[in-house]
């Protein structure tokens, strides 16, 4: 169980930080792009 | 005479292992049959079950010919490991372009190898015609190829014969993987497939919410979810159709597929990690540090060089067209949001030499990506900032360097070199690609890209590969695509076996 759990943990943290990567990046485009 | 007589067992071990990897992959060909049967494509089926019936003849023929010495069964060493990596990738991209060739959507049988290695070397360039029109099986096949190339077809051909197997782990290195999720190799590539599984449910889903969002019917929307999850996820960059991820007009299909393509460059050690609880190891591992810095770099340096072109009008424009197409290089992923040739037209030389640094440096180790790896990178500059600090130090200081990969692990002379010979071979394959794309006319900077994205085995175009390039073109560009995926050990391993083998026989010929 708590396997499955860590598992489960570790896809949202993976997705999660992805996602963060990507909108820092967005941001920088903002701000250059201006 | 005992020499001669472990030549040929030798060739039988090959031989042996070859034939089960062939027919385990052959075997999969059911999927595109069924898939044919769904839509009532009779002649797509037929061609696949003539592929189908030709591959099973192959690979028994092969098994038999290992069959003929018992001592095939065991006594794997590396230099078999490496030969029978390198030669089932050969054996399986013929086999496997039968049903291309049948279905007449390619120019030639060669195009169709292209196409089929490609696909196995997740690279993602297409030599195929009409795309837009290509039967529902052939489409499930191109796609299932790259997904199945991204993991490995040894890996996947281990997932069931392991234990059959003694010298597993070096059928396992000599495709270019080498980290040991759990201790045995059966257990590793298992976990290789739980993980691209997972992703294969959830990726697939979400594309399915979003392809239905913007408009498309729900098996149409089901089809290009699955086609796109699996060109992302093995950093493939194929699509079902000519226009690529600009078919589907979509900031947020872009978004989602971004997500995809990046998490599968990255090593399956580090998905194994975090899903173990180990979370630090994305901050802390060394190929993630060394992805997050230079795409970040080349992102920005690419928005700043663009934007001082006026090319594109606002920040979600870049976003779209600048900050997807650099991370779909430095992922290997292939996926294009512009035309090939406004790449030449629009981008400035500036921005062709981010793309190209970008698809060399390519993603992680042990991953779907390809490129030199940022594990490379960072242990060759870790290991210059070793020197640095051992010429400034004291003559008496003694100093153990370490860098941390899933692991800490010493950094040592010889674990540079070899990555620093591995970076060597590439630059000089992308020398070579460079040359030869200016022999045949092309300018030296889409000859450049064009190298690059093979070298690398990325995928972006800059309207180079066509199917109407010279024949040369295309068999260098085969070569380095699979000498890129394979990391040259293996087919160096393969080439030098082969020599060994010319060599006896002409010897034994003279003497006779």
């Amino acid at each position: 169980m708590d396997t499955r759990k860590n598992k489960i943990k570790g896809i949202l943290f993976e997705l999660i930080a992805v996602a963060l990567f990507i909108v820092i990046i967005f941001v920088a485009a903002v701000i250059i792009m201006r | 005479m005992r020499k001669f007589k472990s030549r040929s067992y030798s060739l039988e071990i090959v031989s042996y292992y070859t034939g089960y990897i062939v027919l385990i992959i052959a075997s999969l060909m059911i999927i595109p049959i069924i898939t044919s049967f769904l839509f009532r494509e009779w002649t797509p089926m037929l061609d696949f079950m003539i592929s189908d019936a030709i591959s099973l003849i192959v690979g028994v023929i092969l098994i038999m010919i290992g069959m003929r010495s018992k001592e095939s069964m065991s006594n794997v060493q590396w230099k078999h490991g490496f030969a029978i990596a390198a030669l089932s990738w050969i054996v399986l991209m013929v086999l496997c372009a039968i049903p291309y060739s049948l279905s007449g959507h390619t120019k030639s049988f060669l195009d169709s190898c292209f196409d089929v290695m490609s696909g196995f070397t997740t690279t993602g360039l297409a030599l195929t015609q009409d795309l837009d029109h290509l039967s529902n099986g052939l489409n499930m096949w191109r796609h299932m190829l790259t997904f199945i190339g991204g993991q490995g077809m040894v890996v996947l051909a281990l997932t069931f014969l392991a234990t059959k197997i003694g010298g597993a782990y070096k059928m396992y290195v000599g495709e270019g993987k080498d980290i040991e999720l759990v201790p045995n190799v059966k257990g590793t590539a298992r976990h290789i497939w739980e993980i691209s599984i997972v992703y294969l449910f959830i990726g697939t889903i979400t594309l399915w919410i979003v392809g239905m969002m913007i408009g498309l019917n729900p098996v149409s929307a089901f089809l290009h979810a699955l086609y796109i999850f699996e060109s992302s996820w093995s950093t493939g960059g194929f699509a079902p159709n000519t226009q690529n991820i600009m078919y589907y007009h979509s900031v947020l299909y872009e978004t989602v597929a971004m997500v995809i393509f990046i998490l599968g460059s990255f090593n399956f050690g580090l998905h194994y990690a975090i899903w173990q609880g180990k979370r630090k190891e994305i901050v802390k591992n060394i190929e993630t540090q060394s992805f997050f810095v230079t795409s970040f770099v080349a992102c920005i340096l690419a928005l700043a060089g663009l934007a001082k072109l006026n090319v594109y009008p606002d920040a979600i424009a870049g976003f779209r067209r600048i900050v997807f197409n650099v991370l779909s290089a430095h992922t290997t992923t292939g996926f294009a949001s512009i035309y090939a040739r406004q790449f030449a037209l629009e981008w400035g030389d500036f921005g062709i030499l981010i793309m190209v640094l970008v698809m060399l440096i390519g993603g992680s180790a042990c991953s779907t990506a390809g490129g030199f790896k940022g594990l490379r990178v960072g242990i060759v500059l870790k290991g210059l900032i070793m020197d640095v600090k051992k010429l400034l130090s004291s003559e008496r200081s003694m100093k153990v360097y370490k860098y941390h990969h899933i692991k800490d692990r010493i950094l040592d002379d010889s674990l540079i070199k070899s990555s620093a010979i591995i970076i060597c071979c590439y630059i000089v394959t992308f020398t070579i690609g460079t040359m030869i794309g200016a022999f045949y006319g092309y300018p030296i900077s889409a000859s450049a890209f064009e190298s690059a994205s093979v070298a690398g085995n990325v995928g972006l175009t800059i309207g180079v590969t066509t199917p109407s390039m010279p024949a040369g073109m295309k068999i260098f560009y085969i070569t380095s695509m699979y000498l890129g995926r394979l990391e040259f050990l293996s087919v160096f391993a393969l080439i030098g076996y082969i020599c060994g083998g010319v060599k006896k026989v002409c010897v034994n010929l003279i003497k006779h």
